[in-house]
Protein backbone atom coordinates (compact mmCIF):
# COMPACT_ATOMS: atom_id res chain seq x y z
CA UNK A 1 0.00 0.00 0.00
CA UNK A 2 1.33 3.44 -0.77
CA UNK A 3 2.01 5.85 2.06
CA UNK A 4 3.25 9.38 2.72
CA UNK A 5 5.61 8.34 5.50
CA UNK A 6 7.56 5.18 6.25
CA UNK A 7 10.05 4.36 8.94
CA UNK A 8 12.61 1.64 9.20
CA UNK A 9 15.92 0.88 10.84
CA UNK A 10 17.70 3.57 8.85
CA UNK A 11 15.25 6.35 9.67
CA UNK A 12 12.05 8.04 8.57
CA UNK A 13 11.21 9.04 5.00
CA UNK A 14 8.24 11.22 4.17
CA UNK A 15 6.62 13.14 1.29
CA UNK A 16 4.73 16.37 1.91
CA UNK A 17 1.75 16.43 -0.43
CA UNK A 18 1.13 20.13 0.06
CA UNK A 19 4.45 20.69 -1.74
CA UNK A 20 4.87 17.68 -4.06
CA UNK A 21 4.06 18.56 -7.65
CA UNK A 22 4.47 15.12 -9.14
CA UNK A 23 7.61 15.77 -11.17
CA UNK A 24 8.87 12.20 -10.76
CA UNK A 25 12.52 12.96 -9.98
CA UNK A 26 12.20 10.66 -6.94
CA UNK A 27 10.83 7.80 -9.04
CA UNK A 28 13.70 8.27 -11.46
CA UNK A 29 16.24 7.86 -8.67
CA UNK A 30 14.56 5.26 -6.46
CA UNK A 31 11.79 3.44 -8.33
CA UNK A 32 11.76 0.75 -5.64
CA UNK A 33 10.61 3.33 -3.07
CA UNK A 34 8.51 5.90 -4.94
CA UNK A 35 5.52 5.82 -7.26
CA UNK A 36 3.39 8.60 -8.73
CA UNK A 37 -0.35 8.39 -8.40
CA UNK A 38 -2.82 11.19 -9.10
CA UNK A 39 0.00 13.65 -9.58
CA UNK A 40 1.72 13.05 -6.23
CA UNK A 41 4.58 10.86 -5.04
CA UNK A 42 3.80 7.94 -2.72
CA UNK A 43 6.08 5.65 -0.77
CA UNK A 44 6.27 1.87 -0.96
CA UNK A 45 6.10 -0.41 2.04
CA UNK A 46 8.47 0.25 4.94
CA UNK A 47 10.35 -2.97 4.19
CA UNK A 48 11.71 -1.37 1.04
CA UNK A 49 13.43 1.36 3.07
CA UNK A 50 16.03 -0.97 4.49
CA UNK A 51 17.05 -2.04 0.97
CA UNK A 52 18.20 1.48 0.11
CA UNK A 53 21.55 2.97 0.99
CA UNK A 54 21.21 6.03 3.26
CA UNK A 55 23.39 8.04 0.87
CA UNK A 56 20.72 7.55 -1.81
CA UNK A 57 18.03 8.66 0.62
CA UNK A 58 19.93 11.90 1.23
CA UNK A 59 20.32 12.35 -2.54
CA UNK A 60 16.63 11.82 -3.26
CA UNK A 61 15.78 14.36 -0.56
CA UNK A 62 18.18 16.94 -2.05
CA UNK A 63 17.02 16.18 -5.60
CA UNK A 64 13.34 17.02 -5.07
CA UNK A 65 12.72 20.36 -6.81
CA UNK A 66 9.80 21.10 -4.48
CA UNK A 67 11.61 20.19 -1.22
CA UNK A 68 8.74 17.79 -0.56
CA UNK A 69 10.88 14.88 0.62
CA UNK A 70 12.28 14.63 4.14
CA UNK A 71 14.67 11.93 5.28
CA UNK A 72 15.53 11.80 8.95
CA UNK A 73 18.21 9.25 9.65
CA UNK A 74 17.85 7.32 12.88
CA UNK A 75 20.68 8.13 15.28
CA UNK A 76 23.16 5.25 15.52
CA UNK A 77 22.41 2.80 18.32
CA UNK A 78 24.74 3.10 21.31
CA UNK A 79 27.73 0.78 21.17
CA UNK A 80 27.23 -2.50 23.04
CA UNK A 81 30.07 -2.19 25.51
CA UNK A 82 29.02 1.28 26.68
CA UNK A 83 27.00 1.61 29.87
CA UNK A 84 23.27 1.06 29.48
CA UNK A 85 21.52 4.12 28.15
CA UNK A 86 19.74 6.19 30.75
CA UNK A 87 16.08 6.52 29.84
CA UNK A 88 15.18 10.08 28.95
CA UNK A 89 18.73 11.12 27.96
CA UNK A 90 18.75 9.75 24.42
CA UNK B 1 44.76 2.12 -22.38
CA UNK B 2 43.83 5.54 -21.05
CA UNK B 3 40.74 6.05 -18.91
CA UNK B 4 40.42 9.70 -19.94
CA UNK B 5 36.99 10.31 -21.40
CA UNK B 6 36.95 11.63 -24.96
CA UNK B 7 36.48 15.35 -25.53
CA UNK B 8 33.87 16.51 -28.02
CA UNK B 9 34.97 16.72 -31.64
CA UNK B 10 36.83 19.80 -32.75
CA UNK B 11 34.35 22.61 -33.47
CA UNK B 12 31.96 21.15 -35.97
CA UNK B 13 30.76 23.46 -38.74
CA UNK B 14 28.69 20.71 -40.23
CA UNK B 15 26.20 20.55 -37.41
CA UNK B 16 22.85 21.62 -38.80
CA UNK B 17 21.32 23.43 -35.81
CA UNK B 18 22.11 27.08 -36.65
CA UNK B 19 19.92 29.22 -34.43
CA UNK B 20 21.96 32.41 -34.95
CA UNK B 21 22.65 32.37 -38.65
CA UNK B 22 19.86 30.25 -40.15
CA UNK B 23 17.17 29.50 -37.59
CA UNK B 24 14.74 27.01 -39.08
CA UNK B 25 11.01 27.51 -38.54
CA UNK B 26 10.81 23.81 -37.63
CA UNK B 27 14.22 22.61 -36.40
CA UNK B 28 13.39 18.96 -35.60
CA UNK B 29 15.07 17.45 -38.66
CA UNK B 30 18.24 19.45 -38.12
CA UNK B 31 18.35 18.49 -34.48
CA UNK B 32 17.75 14.82 -35.35
CA UNK B 33 20.62 14.93 -37.82
CA UNK B 34 22.92 16.47 -35.19
CA UNK B 35 21.85 13.87 -32.62
CA UNK B 36 22.61 11.12 -35.11
CA UNK B 37 26.03 12.65 -35.88
CA UNK B 38 26.96 13.03 -32.23
CA UNK B 39 24.63 13.78 -29.31
CA UNK B 40 27.38 15.63 -27.40
CA UNK B 41 29.28 17.71 -29.96
CA UNK B 42 31.16 21.00 -30.08
CA UNK B 43 29.11 23.41 -32.18
CA UNK B 44 31.01 26.16 -33.99
CA UNK B 45 27.76 28.11 -34.40
CA UNK B 46 27.09 28.11 -30.65
CA UNK B 47 30.75 28.05 -29.61
CA UNK B 48 29.56 25.52 -27.05
CA UNK B 49 29.08 21.84 -26.38
CA UNK B 50 25.69 21.07 -27.86
CA UNK B 51 23.75 18.21 -26.23
CA UNK B 52 20.84 16.76 -28.22
CA UNK B 53 19.82 13.35 -26.79
CA UNK B 54 17.14 12.88 -24.13
CA UNK B 55 19.50 11.10 -21.74
CA UNK B 56 22.31 13.60 -22.42
CA UNK B 57 20.16 16.67 -21.79
CA UNK B 58 18.80 15.14 -18.60
CA UNK B 59 22.30 14.28 -17.43
CA UNK B 60 23.64 17.77 -18.21
CA UNK B 61 20.76 19.40 -16.32
CA UNK B 62 21.47 17.21 -13.30
CA UNK B 63 25.17 18.20 -13.29
CA UNK B 64 24.58 21.49 -11.48
CA UNK B 65 27.63 20.85 -9.30
CA UNK B 66 29.90 21.26 -12.35
CA UNK B 67 27.74 23.03 -14.94
CA UNK B 68 26.99 26.41 -13.43
CA UNK B 69 24.02 28.66 -14.13
CA UNK B 70 25.67 31.78 -12.71
CA UNK B 71 26.92 32.93 -16.13
CA UNK B 72 23.17 33.22 -16.94
CA UNK B 73 21.05 30.46 -18.40
CA UNK B 74 19.66 32.80 -21.06
CA UNK B 75 22.76 33.99 -22.85
CA UNK B 76 26.42 32.96 -22.86
CA UNK B 77 28.12 35.64 -20.78
CA UNK B 78 31.88 35.75 -20.35
CA UNK B 79 31.66 36.63 -16.66
CA UNK B 80 29.32 35.45 -13.95
CA UNK B 81 26.37 37.75 -13.27
CA UNK B 82 26.74 40.19 -10.37
CA UNK B 83 25.63 38.44 -7.21
CA UNK B 84 22.30 40.20 -6.76
CA UNK B 85 21.31 39.17 -10.27
CA UNK B 86 22.07 35.53 -9.58
CA UNK B 87 18.50 34.49 -8.98
CA UNK B 88 16.78 31.14 -9.46
CA UNK B 89 17.57 29.84 -12.96
CA UNK B 90 20.69 32.00 -13.01
CA UNK B 91 22.08 30.83 -9.68
CA UNK B 92 23.78 27.82 -8.12
CA UNK B 93 23.32 26.23 -4.70
CA UNK B 94 23.38 27.23 -1.89
CA UNK B 95 22.05 30.63 -3.03
CA UNK B 96 19.61 28.93 -5.38
CA UNK B 97 18.33 26.55 -2.69
CA UNK B 98 17.65 29.41 -0.30
CA UNK B 99 15.68 31.37 -2.92
CA UNK B 100 13.77 28.41 -4.21
CA UNK B 101 12.74 27.23 -0.75
CA UNK B 102 10.84 30.49 -0.34
CA UNK B 103 8.92 30.08 -3.55
CA UNK B 104 7.90 26.44 -3.69
CA UNK B 105 5.02 26.72 -1.25
CA UNK B 106 3.31 29.57 -3.07
CA UNK B 107 3.83 27.81 -6.39
CA UNK B 108 2.97 24.25 -5.35
CA UNK B 109 0.24 22.33 -7.17
CA UNK B 110 -2.05 22.44 -4.14
CA UNK B 111 -1.83 26.25 -3.86
CA UNK B 112 -2.04 27.05 -7.56
CA UNK B 113 -5.29 25.08 -7.92
CA UNK B 114 -6.97 27.87 -5.93
CA UNK B 115 -6.25 30.21 -8.84
CA UNK B 116 -8.48 28.24 -11.23
CA UNK B 117 -11.59 30.46 -10.84
CA UNK B 118 -9.44 33.56 -11.48
CA UNK B 119 -7.89 31.86 -14.48
CA UNK B 120 -11.23 30.86 -16.02
CA UNK B 121 -12.69 34.33 -15.49
CA UNK B 122 -9.70 36.04 -17.08
CA UNK B 123 -9.79 33.75 -20.13
CA UNK B 124 -13.51 34.42 -20.57
CA UNK B 125 -13.01 38.19 -20.21
CA UNK B 126 -10.28 38.18 -22.86
CA UNK B 127 -12.38 36.13 -25.28
CA UNK B 128 -15.27 38.57 -24.68
CA UNK B 129 -12.96 41.42 -25.71
CA UNK B 130 -11.84 39.55 -28.82
CA UNK B 131 -15.49 38.99 -29.77
CA UNK B 132 -16.31 42.65 -29.13
CA UNK B 133 -13.55 43.93 -31.41
CA UNK B 134 -14.21 41.75 -34.43
CA UNK B 135 -13.24 38.52 -36.06
CA UNK B 136 -9.55 39.22 -36.80
CA UNK B 137 -7.06 39.56 -33.94
CA UNK B 138 -3.45 38.93 -32.96
CA UNK B 139 -3.40 35.91 -30.69
CA UNK B 140 -0.22 37.10 -28.97
CA UNK B 141 -1.23 40.60 -27.91
CA UNK B 142 -4.99 40.08 -27.54
CA UNK B 143 -4.89 36.83 -25.63
CA UNK B 144 -1.70 34.91 -24.81
CA UNK B 145 0.28 37.86 -23.49
CA UNK B 146 -2.56 39.23 -21.39
CA UNK B 147 -3.43 35.81 -20.00
CA UNK B 148 0.17 35.39 -18.86
CA UNK B 149 0.58 38.92 -17.49
CA UNK B 150 -2.69 38.62 -15.58
CA UNK B 151 -1.65 35.42 -13.84
CA UNK B 152 1.75 36.64 -12.78
CA UNK B 153 0.34 39.97 -11.54
CA UNK B 154 -2.34 38.12 -9.55
CA UNK B 155 0.19 35.72 -8.05
CA UNK B 156 2.54 38.53 -7.04
CA UNK B 157 -0.27 40.69 -5.70
CA UNK B 158 0.40 43.71 -7.92
CA UNK B 159 -2.23 46.32 -6.99
CA UNK B 160 -4.94 46.56 -9.66
CA UNK B 161 -4.11 50.18 -10.50
CA UNK B 162 -0.51 49.21 -11.27
CA UNK B 163 -1.08 46.22 -13.51
CA UNK B 164 -0.59 48.04 -16.82
CA UNK B 165 2.64 49.56 -15.55
CA UNK B 166 3.69 46.13 -14.32
CA UNK B 167 3.05 44.66 -17.77
CA UNK B 168 5.23 47.39 -19.28
CA UNK B 169 8.00 46.64 -16.79
CA UNK B 170 7.87 42.96 -17.73
CA UNK B 171 8.24 43.91 -21.39
CA UNK B 172 11.23 46.12 -20.63
CA UNK B 173 12.80 43.35 -18.65
CA UNK B 174 12.37 40.93 -21.52
CA UNK B 175 13.85 43.51 -23.91
CA UNK B 176 16.81 43.80 -21.55
CA UNK B 177 17.30 40.04 -21.78
CA UNK B 178 17.44 40.20 -25.55
CA UNK B 179 19.60 43.31 -25.71
CA UNK B 180 22.80 41.69 -24.60
CA UNK B 181 25.04 44.56 -25.66
CA UNK B 182 24.03 46.95 -22.91
CA UNK B 183 21.75 44.66 -20.95
CA UNK B 184 19.03 47.22 -21.60
CA UNK B 185 18.88 48.66 -18.15
CA UNK B 186 17.08 51.74 -19.31
CA UNK B 187 16.14 54.58 -17.01
CA UNK B 188 12.52 53.40 -17.09
CA UNK B 189 13.45 49.91 -15.95
CA UNK B 190 15.66 51.32 -13.23
CA UNK B 191 12.72 53.40 -12.02
CA UNK B 192 10.70 50.23 -11.77
CA UNK B 193 13.37 48.47 -9.81
CA UNK B 194 13.41 51.42 -7.40
CA UNK B 195 9.61 51.21 -7.20
CA UNK B 196 9.75 47.49 -6.43
CA UNK B 197 12.33 48.11 -3.76
CA UNK B 198 10.02 50.68 -2.18
CA UNK B 199 7.12 48.22 -2.38
CA UNK B 200 9.26 45.71 -0.51
CA UNK B 201 10.10 48.31 2.14
CA UNK B 202 6.47 49.30 2.66
CA UNK B 203 5.31 45.69 2.97
CA UNK B 204 8.05 45.08 5.48
CA UNK B 205 7.00 48.10 7.44
CA UNK B 206 3.55 46.54 7.67
CA UNK B 207 1.86 49.28 5.66
CA UNK B 208 0.58 46.74 3.23
CA UNK B 209 -0.43 43.17 3.93
CA UNK B 210 -1.72 40.19 2.00
CA UNK B 211 -0.97 36.59 1.26
CA UNK B 212 0.44 37.34 -2.18
CA UNK B 213 3.88 36.27 -3.23
CA UNK B 214 5.59 39.66 -2.86
CA UNK B 215 4.43 39.91 0.75
CA UNK B 216 5.53 36.35 1.42
CA UNK B 217 8.95 37.07 -0.05
CA UNK B 218 9.24 40.24 2.02
CA UNK B 219 8.38 38.60 5.29
CA UNK B 220 9.95 35.19 4.85
CA UNK B 221 13.02 34.22 6.77
CA UNK B 222 15.23 31.29 5.90
CA UNK B 223 17.40 30.10 8.74
CA UNK B 224 17.15 33.45 10.44
CA UNK B 225 18.10 35.60 7.49
CA UNK B 226 15.90 37.69 5.24
CA UNK B 227 16.24 38.59 1.61
CA UNK B 228 17.66 41.97 0.87
CA UNK B 229 15.48 44.36 -1.13
CA UNK B 230 17.60 44.15 -4.25
CA UNK B 231 17.42 40.39 -4.27
CA UNK B 232 13.62 40.44 -3.96
CA UNK B 233 13.37 43.05 -6.72
CA UNK B 234 15.53 40.80 -8.93
CA UNK B 235 13.36 37.78 -8.11
CA UNK B 236 10.19 39.68 -9.00
CA UNK B 237 11.74 40.84 -12.26
CA UNK B 238 12.73 37.32 -13.11
CA UNK B 239 9.33 35.86 -12.29
CA UNK B 240 7.73 38.57 -14.38
CA UNK B 241 10.12 38.42 -17.32
CA UNK B 242 10.55 34.67 -17.53
CA UNK B 243 7.11 33.67 -16.25
CA UNK B 244 5.14 35.83 -18.62
CA UNK B 245 7.00 35.31 -21.87
CA UNK B 246 7.40 31.54 -21.59
CA UNK B 247 3.74 30.80 -20.92
CA UNK B 248 2.71 33.29 -23.59
CA UNK B 249 4.91 31.45 -26.08
CA UNK B 250 3.64 28.05 -24.96
CA UNK B 251 0.02 29.14 -25.60
CA UNK B 252 0.83 30.54 -29.03
CA UNK B 253 3.00 27.57 -30.03
CA UNK B 254 0.20 25.17 -29.11
CA UNK B 255 -2.51 27.08 -30.96
CA UNK B 256 -0.29 27.20 -34.05
CA UNK B 257 0.35 23.45 -33.76
CA UNK B 258 -3.39 22.77 -33.67
CA UNK B 259 -3.83 25.11 -36.59
CA UNK B 260 -1.25 23.29 -38.68
CA UNK B 261 -2.54 19.81 -37.71
CA UNK B 262 -6.23 19.95 -38.71
CA UNK B 263 -6.96 16.30 -37.89
CA UNK B 264 -5.67 16.69 -34.35
CA UNK B 265 -7.61 19.92 -34.06
CA UNK B 266 -10.84 18.19 -35.08
CA UNK B 267 -10.18 15.42 -32.55
CA UNK B 268 -9.59 18.03 -29.84
CA UNK B 269 -12.80 19.92 -30.63
CA UNK B 270 -14.72 16.66 -30.27
CA UNK B 271 -13.47 16.06 -26.71
CA UNK B 272 -12.07 19.25 -25.17
CA UNK B 273 -12.61 18.12 -21.57
CA UNK B 274 -11.07 14.71 -22.08
CA UNK B 275 -8.04 15.78 -24.10
CA UNK B 276 -6.85 19.12 -22.66
CA UNK B 277 -4.33 17.62 -20.20
CA UNK B 278 -2.63 15.35 -22.73
CA UNK B 279 -2.83 18.04 -25.42
CA UNK B 280 -0.97 20.51 -23.20
CA UNK B 281 1.71 17.92 -22.41
CA UNK B 282 2.12 17.12 -26.08
CA UNK B 283 2.25 20.80 -26.99
CA UNK B 284 5.03 21.36 -24.46
CA UNK B 285 6.90 18.32 -25.72
CA UNK B 286 6.49 19.02 -29.42
CA UNK B 287 7.03 22.78 -29.35
CA UNK B 288 7.67 24.17 -25.89
CA UNK B 289 8.73 27.79 -25.34
CA UNK B 290 12.40 26.99 -24.73
CA UNK B 291 14.81 25.47 -27.23
CA UNK B 292 17.69 25.13 -24.81
CA UNK B 293 19.51 26.70 -21.86
CA UNK B 294 23.06 27.84 -21.25
CA UNK B 295 25.44 26.38 -18.71
CA UNK B 296 29.12 27.11 -17.98
CA UNK B 297 31.47 24.35 -16.87
CA UNK B 298 33.30 25.29 -13.65
CA UNK B 299 34.61 21.83 -12.72
CA UNK B 300 35.80 19.09 -15.08
CA UNK B 301 32.93 16.71 -15.73
CA UNK B 302 31.43 14.40 -18.33
CA UNK B 303 28.13 14.18 -20.15
CA UNK B 304 27.32 10.79 -21.68
CA UNK B 305 30.94 9.86 -21.14
CA UNK B 306 32.25 12.86 -23.07
CA UNK B 307 34.61 15.18 -21.25
CA UNK B 308 33.58 18.78 -20.62
CA UNK B 309 36.43 21.14 -19.74
CA UNK B 310 36.48 24.02 -17.30
CA UNK B 311 35.01 27.19 -18.86
CA UNK B 312 33.41 25.28 -21.74
CA UNK B 313 30.00 26.61 -22.58
CA UNK B 314 27.37 23.91 -22.65
CA UNK B 315 24.01 24.12 -24.37
CA UNK B 316 21.57 21.30 -23.56
CA UNK B 317 18.98 21.47 -26.35
CA UNK B 318 15.76 20.67 -24.51
CA UNK B 319 13.74 20.73 -27.75
CA UNK B 320 16.01 18.06 -29.23
CA UNK B 321 15.59 15.85 -26.16
CA UNK B 322 11.83 16.13 -26.53
CA UNK B 323 12.08 14.77 -30.06
CA UNK B 324 14.48 11.92 -29.31
CA UNK B 325 13.13 8.59 -30.64
CA UNK B 326 14.76 6.88 -27.65
CA UNK B 327 12.23 8.60 -25.42
CA UNK B 328 9.17 8.91 -27.68
CA UNK B 329 7.55 6.85 -30.35
CA UNK B 330 6.94 8.88 -33.57
CA UNK B 331 8.73 11.87 -31.99
CA UNK B 332 8.15 14.23 -34.89
CA UNK B 333 4.41 13.64 -34.99
CA UNK B 334 2.06 15.84 -33.01
CA UNK B 335 -0.23 13.33 -31.25
CA UNK B 336 -2.62 14.90 -28.77
CA UNK B 337 -3.83 11.74 -27.04
CA UNK B 338 -0.56 10.18 -25.90
CA UNK B 339 -0.80 8.31 -22.59
CA UNK B 340 1.52 10.49 -20.51
CA UNK B 341 1.31 8.22 -17.47
CA UNK B 342 3.34 5.69 -19.46
CA UNK B 343 5.84 8.12 -21.03
CA UNK B 344 8.98 9.79 -19.74
CA UNK B 345 8.29 13.43 -18.87
CA UNK B 346 9.10 16.01 -21.54
CA UNK B 347 11.97 18.28 -20.55
CA UNK B 348 10.34 21.62 -21.37
CA UNK B 349 10.23 22.43 -17.66
CA UNK B 350 13.85 21.33 -17.36
CA UNK B 351 15.10 18.67 -14.99
CA UNK B 352 16.80 18.62 -11.61
CA UNK B 353 17.07 21.44 -9.11
CA UNK B 354 16.24 24.14 -11.66
CA UNK B 355 13.00 22.43 -12.71
CA UNK B 356 10.65 25.29 -13.63
CA UNK B 357 9.29 26.62 -10.36
CA UNK B 358 6.31 28.07 -12.23
CA UNK B 359 5.30 24.71 -13.69
CA UNK B 360 1.98 24.41 -11.85
CA UNK B 361 0.98 27.95 -12.77
CA UNK B 362 2.01 27.42 -16.37
CA UNK B 363 0.01 24.19 -16.64
CA UNK B 364 -3.10 25.82 -15.20
CA UNK B 365 -2.78 28.80 -17.53
CA UNK B 366 -2.23 26.66 -20.59
CA UNK B 367 -5.08 24.29 -19.84
CA UNK B 368 -7.54 27.09 -19.18
CA UNK B 369 -6.29 29.31 -22.04
CA UNK B 370 -6.53 26.59 -24.68
CA UNK B 371 -9.78 24.97 -23.55
CA UNK B 372 -11.60 28.31 -23.19
CA UNK B 373 -10.36 29.56 -26.54
CA UNK B 374 -11.49 26.49 -28.51
CA UNK B 375 -14.70 26.01 -26.56
CA UNK B 376 -15.81 29.55 -27.35
CA UNK B 377 -14.20 30.04 -30.76
CA UNK B 378 -14.31 26.59 -32.35
CA UNK B 379 -13.85 28.03 -35.83
CA UNK B 380 -10.54 29.64 -34.83
CA UNK B 381 -7.86 29.63 -37.55
CA UNK B 382 -4.89 31.65 -38.74
CA UNK B 383 -5.71 34.29 -41.29
CA UNK B 384 -5.03 33.07 -44.84
CA UNK B 385 -1.51 33.87 -45.91
CA UNK B 386 -0.26 34.37 -42.34
CA UNK B 387 3.20 32.88 -42.16
CA UNK B 388 4.71 33.60 -38.77
CA UNK B 389 8.46 33.83 -38.32
CA UNK B 390 10.48 32.49 -35.41
CA UNK B 391 12.30 34.87 -33.08
CA UNK B 392 16.05 34.52 -33.70
CA UNK B 393 18.45 33.00 -31.19
CA UNK B 394 19.09 29.63 -29.59
CA UNK B 395 17.06 29.90 -26.36
CA UNK B 396 13.55 30.81 -27.38
CA UNK B 397 10.81 29.16 -29.47
CA UNK B 398 8.38 31.94 -30.20
CA UNK B 399 6.04 33.21 -32.90
CA UNK B 400 6.02 36.94 -32.08
CA UNK B 401 2.64 37.50 -33.80
CA UNK B 402 -0.11 35.20 -35.02
CA UNK B 403 -2.98 36.77 -36.92
CA UNK B 404 -6.17 34.78 -36.37
CA UNK B 405 -9.88 34.85 -37.20
CA UNK B 406 -12.94 32.84 -36.21
CA UNK B 407 -16.44 32.07 -37.39
CA UNK B 408 -19.43 33.55 -35.64
CA UNK B 409 -21.35 32.88 -33.54
CA UNK B 410 -18.93 32.49 -30.67
CA UNK B 411 -19.72 30.26 -27.70
CA UNK B 412 -21.01 31.69 -24.42
CA UNK B 413 -18.98 32.23 -21.24
CA UNK B 414 -18.42 29.42 -18.81
CA UNK B 415 -17.89 31.68 -15.83
S1 LIG C 1 10.65 14.64 -6.75
FE1 LIG C 1 9.51 15.78 -5.17
S2 LIG C 1 7.96 16.99 -6.30
FE2 LIG C 1 8.76 15.41 -7.69
S3 LIG C 1 7.30 13.71 -7.47
FE3 LIG C 1 9.00 13.29 -6.07
S4 LIG C 1 8.34 14.19 -4.15
FE4 LIG C 1 6.99 15.05 -5.68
Amino acid sequence: MSKRQISGESGVLSVDHTLCSGTGHCVDRLPQLFTIEHGRAWLADAAALSTVDTQHLHEVEAGCPWFAITYQPRPPAPAEESSPATPGLE
Amino acid sequence: MSDTPPTPHAPDDNLRFKPYTAKAAWPWQDLAADRATCPVAYSAELDAVQVTSYSGVKEALLRHDALSSTYSDLWPLDEPLPEHKQVLGASDPPRHTRQRRLLVKALSASRIQHMRPFSERLADDLVDEIIATGPVFDLVTAYARRMSEGHVAELLGIPSGERDAFARMAQLFEASIEDRANHGFSAELNDWITHLTELVRSRRAGEDTGDDLITQLCLAEVEGDRFDEKEIAALIQLLAGAGISTTQQAIVNLVYLLDTHPQQRTAYLADINGLTTSLVNEGLRFDGPVLGLWRRCLKPTTVQGTRINVLDKVFPVVAAANHDPEAYDRPDEFVIDRDWSALPPHLSFGHGIHYCVGMNLALLELQVAISTLYRRLPGLRTVKGCEPRQMPGPVVRSWPTLSMEYDSPAGVRNT
